[in-house]
């Protein structure tokens, strides 16, 4: 390979290496066009170094044809579906929450009152007071559906933290249900019981506000 | 070209310099050196010649161009670029607007109402 070579070689790499953000089949059409530039104007000056050099010259720096090929070739951002309307992300939210923390956080009060009146072990190691509340939730079901169909019909406008939403309403919905019938009788259980429960009421809760706050910029 | 020069043909090639591939094309169909060639020769319409090659290719993917192999006497196979017929419309389109605005910016600068 002779020293012309070498330079058209190294002209030709190094825009390959500045288009390579490009679309593939815009990147290969752009470099093939400039290679078959070169390739005519050098079979008109076979063996001229100068020729090369001025080849090069007229042809400009590669990051002037890798700008340029970016505002010809890259598509506009505009052309991108806009996020779904806030609403739907509010819904979520609400839904989500509504159907999971009033019952973790009522297992969490539930269990704190128990333990706080030991003198009353037929209410914590018997059946739990909060059963007749299982009813209300079997109810809400179809809410927290909906709030999961919310979520994912609203993921666009929080595409970094929506993920987080849809992980965390199943493992809270499901805390509040194991943590209102598992009921060992002794104070260990009810302490991890209560620790479980609050943490999954405010996780959700921390989790939404983040959700929220990527969603809500238009 | 004075300093500064630079900046405004910039600005002014943007929208310009397709329509003016287009006619060149309108001629007969050529390959990319001998439109850069063409372009090229007084800086004005072209900044470096490997700018064409993007252009080209947008023109080619909205329709505008279409390319199709020749032989060469002297050298490799070379692509060729023709008009299409709908580049045919967007160039006619363009020769009416550029008219229409070339008299108004030069009505203007010469201090009258365009």
């Amino acid at each position: 390979m002779n020293s012309s070579d070498t330079r058209v070689g190294s002209y030709l790499d190094d825009l390959a290496r500045m288009l390579a953000d490009l679309d593939p089949a815009d990147r290969d059409e752009v470099l093939a066009g400039v290679r078959e530039h070169l390739d005519a104007t050098l079979s008109e000056h076979p063996d001229d170094p100068a020729a090369v050099d001025a080849a090069l010259l007229r042809l400009g720096p590669p990051e002037q044809v890798a700008a340029q090929a970016r505002a010809e070739l890259t598509p506009e951002v505009s052309s991108s579906p806009p996020p779904p309307a806030r609403g739907w992300l509010v819904a979520a939210l609400v839904l989500l929450l509504v159907t999971s923390a009033p019952f973790t956080l009522g297992t969490a009060v539930q269990r704190v009152v128990e333990l706080a009146s030991r003198d009353a072990p037929e209410s914590m190691f018997g059946l739990s007071p909060l059963l007749p509340t299982a009813p209300l939730m079997v109810l809400t079901w179809p809410l927290w559906i909906g709030g999961m169909a919310c979520a994912f019909v609203a993921r666009r406008r929080a595409p970094r933290t929506w993920g987080l939403l849809l992980a965390i309403g199943p493992v809270a919905f499901l805390g509040s249900w194991v943590f209102m019938f598992w009921r060992e009788p002794d104070v260990l259980s009810a302490v991890v019981a209560i620790v479980a429960c609050a943490a999954l009421t405010v996780l959700p809760v921390v989790v939404a506000q983040r959700v929220w706050r990527e969603g809500r910029t238009p | 070209m004075e300093p500064g020069d630079s900046a405004i043909l910039t600005h002014l090639r943007r929208g310009a310099l397709e329509h003016c591939v287009l006619a060149l094309l309108d001629a007969e169909p050529m390959y990319g050196l001998d439109i850069a060639r063409r372009l090229g020769d007084d800086g004005v319409l072209l900044a470096g010649e490997g700018t064409l090659y993007p252009l080209l290719s947008r023109l080619r993917k909205q329709g505008l161009v279409e390319t199709t192999w020749a032989e060469s006497s002297a050298g490799p196979p070379r692509r060729y670029y023709a008009l299409t017929a709908q580049g045919q419309v967007a160039l006619a389109t363009f020769r009416r607007t550029w008219k229409t605005f070339r008299d108004a910016v030069d009505t203007t600068l010469r201090g009258g109402h365009p």
